[in-house]
């Protein structure tokens, strides 16, 4: 965890705590190194954080990470950020922030909601592309996803033979690259 | 179909342009409720001038569905004359003989099956094909966070320039979008657009009332275009009807760049 450096502080440079998590947000390749990432940008402040799939009243926790202030919806006590957001998959989502103390400007918050936008629909893809982990080997989906792009293939009709998002295919392209690269 | 529409071929789209900047009027103001200049319903601002080009896109009934500006920013941009505050200090000049500036992007088309997406990535990737070929490696802009996982849903290789911050409507960042062949070829790889994404129109057959009927012509000469194609919307598939929402709410609820099949969670 780094120490949270509200955004303003960071106008003196080019980079700001938002502008380097989103920078990183296409080099996670899991849902626990996005977790971290987003834990490690929002640092000290947040004691937990989680993503949550809205559907009417009710909503199913997706990913997020308890941090050491207890498990996601607790202590009720702890102010707490909520961001409704439109995923790519145009469903809604919810991407919730507990935090240590309230924010001190307008300008935070808007850095934070910055992030969860990305958060989310990042998360989102690597949900879609979870089933297929294995850290040595190219896994079937990963195979279906090269010998097609080698076919010329586009990435939209990729993901509707395996009834996936267009991001999960990249996703899955990603990985296969790594794994090649190795 | 997806037009350009700059001044060179202005003259054949004056009725359209008038749809356009209607459009714009019911989106920024009627629906987001920007402080914006609107007369006789129409919205128009000082980066409307000669330099200004705007990708549209048309629907069936030839009525303005989609659409983004663009303009150099050499001697002006939205950036630099209302929004350099939120600029870091030391980035690379926003006015550079190598940067257009994004504005005024707005999607009004419904639907989620493959040729919308492709047709809204097609809008976004437009600008961005003209830019390379005028040796442009970059475009900013200054957007909506809400809009941010549309931008980053549709493969734009985006960097946040400086803090988002409130602008009283929402919050808002300065963003800068790579202008390169791998960002194009990336984005084409996506969703399989045609080269290039649009259609310019700069003369008119015998017989063409339009320039619709002169895209219509290009399509048939070129049928990959046929991807970018409006198609009529009765065939859409049902979308559930959204809770209320405030007017600016349910205008960015409406972006998405995804499959057409559910999730099946």
């Amino acid at each position: 965890m780094s120490e949270y450096i509200p955004s303003l502080h960071l106008r003196a440079g080019s980079s700001t705590t938002a502008a380097d998590f989103i920078a990183r947000v296409d080099a996670s390749l899991t849902i626990d190194n996005l977790t971290q990432h987003f834990s490690e940008a929002l640092g000290l402040q947040a004691a937990s954080h989680g993503c949550y799939e809205v559907a009417g009243q009710d909503r199913r926790f997706l990913f997020g990470e308890a941090g050491w202030g207890g498990p996601i919806i607790r202590p009720p006590v702890l102010p707490q950020l909520c961001f409704a957001i439109t995923g790519w998959d145009e469903k809604p989502y919810e991407v919730e922030i507990r935090l240590f103390s309230m924010l001190e400007t307008k300008a935070e918050r808007a850095s934070l909601h910055s992030m969860a936008v990305l958060y989310a629909c990042r998360g989102i893809a690597l949900l879609d592309a979870r089933d297929d982990l294995n850290p040595t080997h190219l896994t079937e989906t990963e195979l279906f996803c090269m010998e097609k792009r080698e076919a010329g293939w586009c990435d939209l009709d990729i993901a509707e033979a395996l009834d996936r998002s267009v991001h999960a295919v990249k996703i899955h392209v990603q990985r296969a690259q790594l794994k090649q690269l190795a | 179909m997806i037009h350009l529409i700059s001044k060179k071929n202005l003259a054949f789209y004056r009725d359209e342009i008038t749809d356009l900047h209607r459009a714009r009027a019911e989106v920024f103001v009627n629906q987001l409720g920007w402080d914006l200049r609107v007369r006789d319903g129409l919205e128009h601002d000082e980066y409307d001038d000669d330099r200004a080009s705007n990708i549209v896109g048309f629907s069936v009934e030839h009525r303005v569905v989609m659409g983004l500006r663009f303009r150099p920013t050499e001697d002006r941009s939205m950036l630099v004359d209302h929004f350099s505050y939120v600029l870091p200090a030391g980035i690379r000049p926003i006015n550079d003989d190598r940067t257009w500036e994004l504005s005024r992007g707005f999607c009004i088309e419904r639907g989620m099956r493959r040729h919308n997406l492709r047709r809204k990535a097609a809008c976004m990737i437009a600008p961005l094909e003209l830019a390379h070929a005028a040796g442009i490696d970059r475009c900013v802009g200054f957007t909506d966070v809400r809009m941010l996982s549309f931008c980053y849903g549709v493969g734009w290789k985006l960097t946040l320039l400086g803090s988002p911050m409130d602008y009283g409507q929402g919050e808002a960042v300065a963003y800068e979008v790579e202008v390169s062949q791998a960002a194009l070829a990336d984005m084409r790889q996506m969703w399989g657009l045609p080269k290039p994404s649009h259609v310019t129109i700069d003369k008119l057959l015998a017989g063409e009332p339009d320039v619709h009927a002169a895209a219509a012509r290009l399509t048939e000469q070129s049928p990959d275009l046929q991807k970018i194609a409006a198609q009529p919307e009765a065939q859409a598939l049902p979308v559930p009807a959204p809770l209320p929402t405030e007017e600016a709410t349910e205008y960015y609820n409406s972006f998405g760049t995804t499959r057409m099949t559910a999730r099946g969670q």
